[in-house]
């Protein structure tokens, strides 16, 4: 027998799945860190410098910021102006919300379907960085993939608006 | 409807957008796109979207944000944030207001590590709040000392804000971070100052605590040691050309990892947590201004910064009201958005009208995080106000206001002094080559 679609194992899916990204996203971060001191090290003391450091560094960001980007929507730790919102009324603030989140589905649907379009151009035209040649196609896809983990947070916050329609609070 | 029309408009809808509550990156990229796509293109919109991304993810000088976030949150979970705060408490806690003194000087010297007004709130008001209940300190005084302290995180070196001023300003760095350091130690004693008179006049509200012999007061400072060296590692390689800034903060987040290691400080837990809330925060960063890129292209299209420029320039007025205006404006405005936000959202207007005025680009990056700092501690909108909140839940917001309200002044007078004499700040850029 075929089981009905679950909510709360989707939420539970794509916030686990939000979180490991975010892990790796920290990984790539300090990976950032130690390819900067190694580079640093090497060339002021063993005039060697880390060849591609300068490369694996933005690349490492990218990594670690497009993956941290679902968390850090869940965490709420982007700026938002909170203070007219929570003085609307909840009904009011309820519409409000599936508006922002709406518009946020739209922003981060672009930047999904831009993201892996971009990709498949890099791969087509074979674009490398410039000292140690790492393909760059991926790190689009990656770009794409955050837009998809983005969007399907907001569309998560508009099921879960749309549950507690009836609730007074 | 004209480019400059749609321009406005966006910007009307970009303020609409803010008010219903959506991120404030979220909203400058979609207004952006939008109007991209109204007035070119949507496909050279959507395209411009994604590269803008890309761009801005990708951006080799953009890591020196992430590279200084972890060097603040590793040195936070090394415990050095403690040991400053015990040699300030044994050179002043006996004071009467000493203990106010003591956080001054603390958060003075964890600003010299880290870059963030929440993250020394966060750090300094752990360490000196119970200290200062201990002692029946009035929780007044206690709150806005830790909260209007915490301040001269993006002051002194090294700070949030001046890298992200100096990215959207093309300016070095290294020159603002030197820029910072002579405002940020007026800053320091004329707070310190402000707590001095204000036990002066009410005893009560700040009594002495307990007293130091001189050989404890020499012991204690070995506590700054730490702090010393990785001030002196990071900025001193940076201001001395040694390293660029992303080095820079790569050598202070590992320093700081290793003292913490070394100590015995940092366990595998607080790693962890000190490195997911770096990549968070620097994600929150890069989004605000990938977030801006996009509008400011909008933006560009529209010509609406240089008819902007040119207006203000015919204006009837002197360039100093022009610039009291500009301050004015940012007061007010970081009253209702976060100070980085602010600063990301409007420099590309207010700055080429700077350089029209013939300011210093140097002296106006101080006078904007000073003017940013007025912000993060006034209501409604108060970051480090809500940050100490979370720490002492059981006093009252409007207590943490009052309390901030007599600290304001010391702010106020340094940006003064600042307008009057910008040589302080312009001092030190001279000799930095970075």
């Amino acid at each position: 027998m075929k089981k009905p679609f679950s909510f709360d194992k989707f939420r539970d899916f794509t916030f686990l799945l939000s979180n490991k990204l975010s892990i790796i996203g920290g990984v790539a971060l300090f990976c950032m860190i130690l390819v900067t001191c190694f580079d640093v090290i090497g060339t002021k003391v063993f005039k060697k410098p880390f060849s591609g450091s300068y490369e694996i560094v933005f690349l490492a960001q990218l990594i670690a910021i497009a993956l941290s980007s679902g968390d850090t929507l869940i965490y709420g730790r982007h700026v938002h102006v909170e203070i007219f919102v929570m003085k609307m009324p909840v009904r009011l603030r309820k519409i409000v919300s599936f508006v922002v989140s709406t518009l946020g589905i739209i922003l981060f649907v672009v930047v999904a379907r831009e993201g892996f379009l971009y990709s498949v151009s890099l791969k087509t035209a074979q674009e490398v960085t410039g000292t140690v040649k790492i393909p760059l196609y991926p790190f689009a896809f990656i770009l794409g993939i955050s837009g998809v983990i983005v969007a399907l947070i907001y569309l998560i916050k508009i099921i879960e608006l749309l549950n507690t329609k009836g609730e007074k609070k | 409807m004209t480019p400059v029309e749609i321009g406005v408009l966006g910007i009307i809808l970009l303020l609409f957008l803010f008010l219903l509550g959506m991120p404030v990156s979220f909203s400058m990229a979609f207004i952006g796109w939008v109007g991209y796509c109204y007035l070119v293109s949507p496909e050279a919109g959507s395209k411009l979207l994604i590269r803008d991304f890309f761009t801005m993810f990708a951006s080799y000088p953009l890591s020196v944000i992430a590279a200084f976030v972890l060097m603040g949150n590793y040195a936070f979970a090394s415990g050095i944030s403690e040991k400053l705060y015990k040699t300030a408490y044994d050179l002043f806690g006996q004071l009467k207001g000493g203990l106010t003194v003591a956080t001054v000087v603390t958060s003075a010297g964890f600003a010299a590590v880290c870059g963030s007004t929440s993250a020394t709130v966060a750090t300094i008001g752990k360490i000196a709040l119970p200290e200062m209940k201990k002692y029946k300190y009035k929780d007044t005084l206690a709150t806005g000392c830790i909260a209007t302290s915490a301040t001269l995180g993006i002051l002194i070196p090294p700070s949030t804000i001046f890298i992200v001023y100096g990215i959207l300003t093309e300016q070095s760095i290294g020159k603002l971070f030197i820029a910072g350091v002579i405002p940020g130690i007026i800053l320091a004693f004329l707070l310190a100052l402000t707590t001095i008179l204000i036990c002066y006049i009410k005893p009560e509200l700040g009594p002495p605590g307990p007293k130091t012999t001189w050989w404890q007061k020499l012991m204690a400072l070995k506590g700054v040691i730490e702090a010393i060296v990785l001030f002196g590692m990071t900025m001193g390689g940076l201001f001395a050309g040694w390293f660029t800034p992303t080095q820079a903060g790569s050598i202070g987040a590992a320093g700081a990892l290793l003292i913490g290691l070394v100590k015995r400080k940092i366990s595998w837990k607080s790693f962890l947590l000190a490195t997911k809330d770096g990549v968070l925060t620097s994600c929150m960063i890069l989004f605000l201004i990938t977030g801006a890129t996009v509008f400011g292209h909008f933006m560009a299209i529209t010509r609406i910064p240089y008819l902007l420029v040119n207006s203000v320039k015919n204006l009837p007025l002197s360039p100093a009201a022009i610039l009291s205006l500009i301050c004015f404006f940012y007061i007010v405005g970081g009253c209702f958005m976060d100070a980085m936000a602010l600063v990301v959202l409007t420099i590309p207007f207010v700055y080429p009208i700077i350089l029209k005025l013939g300011y210093n680009p140097i002296w106006f990056g101080v006078i904007i995080v000073l003017v940013s700092e007025l912000g993060v501690v006034t209501p409604p909108v108060g970051v480090n106000v809500y940050v100490l909140k979370g720490i002492a839940p059981d006093i009252p917001l409007e207590t943490i206001f009052k309390g901030v309200m007599p600290f304001l002044g010391a702010i106020i007078l340094t940006l003064i002094i600042l307008i009057s004499f910008p040589e302080l700040a312009t001092f030190l850029p001279r000799y930095v080559k970075w």
